[in-house]
């Protein structure tokens, strides 16, 4: 595998998925979620930073979501529908590389969503700590604010390479992102599912290790989500951030050798 | 050596709506001599592109063996000396013609062996240097043509694979293809075509084969196939014969 064709191909579609503009609506979005912000918390007669740190994460959050749905799954399923994939591999570049280079180059574009989407966000969080000074958290630190934007932008990256596995096993695109959809929806739940399964006194044994291979199977997305952690400073566990980073890293790992092993086997 | 060579070649298909087995290629052989321009015909749904999609290892076939240039199409360096033109032009729409050319230039290394400037010289050649930072979704259809052309050519490669190269150009640009492939075949390329405009095939091919509902009705010389009464009425002779 070669460093160079990855980087070329990361390019590509770098520059291919800018220029589709999505990534103009997305930061059209970040500006309505501040704006929206700026309209409706003032209503809000509590803890107002807390909830304009919560608003702006979640807009980080759904900005990248929709890079991912709008931009780099229509992208793969084009690839084949379009037969665009056939530009790239009929160059001297193995199919690994052509995966590992759209998912860097996607990569790229979710980082310059996170950016983008940053600047409306930390803009309204600075300007309500000015307004409402005294309802900004004892331990509030913009250190954990930007670590918990960045695991929003590391989350969504853990979830492209679950929408990569999905889209080289099947071949209908409504599919892929039906499939998505569900993987998001249990990613963001599986951890409270889990921790109400393994608590539960009448929960059968079947249903918690069914509970448990979901947990495996699809990312939890639910690991990265440090809201609290931004908004009130609390300590997290010793060695969490760690933890889920390599936790991250990992199902991103194999979830990309899985995609190379099946999209070696299909036929375009 | 042979620039091509299919041994046997059997590609199957499951369709969903039918639920049965589709034969597209059966036991398909043939081999392609280098240096020869050879016209791969066919009915529609005869198997061309499936077979030209095997020799770019798009598919992978169910049974038999493929060499292109004496090595698997599954080892990605043999895509070094092909070069190929699909069809359908499948390119990044909002990318423009030049840095597609620079990504394959790159990606093959030829910039470092022909220099600064190659990109520019080959699209001087297509008669694209004036449209190199267009978008190509702004390509009128003959441009993408010509456009999916130069691409195949960037890295001067020894075997060209041409599916339908000459469809929906007009008759000046058709004209300049043909003599651009006659040219290349002057250099010594290999040349595998695939056309429905047998005319055209006439004008550039040593040798030919007639696909049909995947098996090969007929492979020889150009000549002793059109000797007759044309190549036209061979290929529907040949086709109407074996039904």
């Amino acid at each position: 595998m070669r460093l160079n064709n990855i980087l070329r191909i990361a390019l590509l579609s770098f520059k291919e998925g800018l220029r589709q503009k999505v990534i103009y609506g997305v930061s059209c979005f970040g500006l309505i979620m501040a704006a929206a912000t700026y309209a409706f918390i003032p209503f809000i007669g509590f803890d107002i930073c807390r909830v304009v740190i919560d608003f702006m994460l979640m807009a980080v959050s759904a900005g990248c979501l929709m890079i991912i749905f709008f931009l780099c799954l229509p992208g793969l399923v084009n690839d084949i529908r379009e037969q665009t994939v056939y530009f790239v591999l009929s160059s001297p570049v193995s199919r690994e590389e052509y995966i590992l280079g759209r998912f860097l180059g996607f990569s790229m574009i979710l980082f310059v969503a996170l950016v983008i989407l940053n600047v409306p966000a930390l803009l309204m969080v600075k300007l309500y700590i000015i307004k409402y000074p005294g309802y900004v958290p004892l331990h509030f630190g913009w250190h954990k604010l930007l670590l918990a934007s960045f695991f929003k932008f590391y989350a969504a990256l853990v979830f492209l390479s679950f929408v990569f596995l999905v889209w080289s096993i099947m071949e209908s695109g409504v599919l892929v992102s039906i499939a998505s959809i569900i993987a998001y929806l249990i990613g963001q739940n599986i951890n409270t599912v889990k921790d109400i399964a393994m608590n539960s006194k009448t929960m059968g044994i079947t249903a918690k290790n069914l509970i448990s291979l979901v947990s495996w199977i699809f990312p939890n997305l639910g690991y990265f989500n440090l809201n609290t952690y931004a908004a009130y400073g609390v300590n997290l566990p010793e060695h969490y951030l760690s933890k889920i980073f390599v936790y991250g890293f990992s199902y991103m790992g194999v979830a990309i050798v899985i995609t190379m092993f099946f999209f070696k086997r299909r036929d375009l | 050596m042979d620039a091509i060579v299919l041994e046997s070649v059997t590609k199957k298909y499951r369709s969903d709506i039918e639920r049965q087995e589709k034969t597209v290629l059966d036991n398909l052989s043939f081999c392609l001599k280098e240096g020869t321009v050879f016209g791969f015909l066919g009915p529609n749904g005869a198997g061309k592109s499936t077979t030209i999609k095997i020799l770019l290892n798009f598919i992978i076939p169910d049974s038999g063996r493929v060499f292109v240039n004496g090595l698997s199409p599954d080892r990605h360096n043999v895509r070094k000396e092909i070069g190929y033109m699909s069809e359908k032009p499948c390119v990044y729409a909002n990318m423009t013609i030049g840095e597609l050319v620079s990504f394959k230039s790159y990606i093959t290394g030829v910039e470092k062996t022909f220099g600064m400037g190659y990109t520019d010289r080959l699209l001087e050649k297509t008669g694209l240097l004036e449209y190199k930072n267009r978008p190509l979704k702004r390509f009128s259809k003959g441009m993408l043509q010509r456009a999916s052309l130069a691409l195949a050519l960037v890295h001067d490669p020894k075997i060209l694979v041409l599916d339908e190269p000459l469809s929906g150009l007009d008759p000046l640009m058709r004209h300049e293809v043909i003599e651009l492939l006659k040219d290349l075949r002057e250099q010594g390329k290999t040349i595998f075509l695939s056309s429905h405009i047998l005319n055209d095939i006439e004008k550039v091919c040593d040798d030919i084969a007639i696909l049909n509902k995947g098996r090969i009705m007929y492979a020889g010389k150009i000549d002793e196939a059109s000797v007759n009464d044309g190549l036209e009425n061979f290929f529907v002779k040949t086709l109407t014969d074996l039904q």
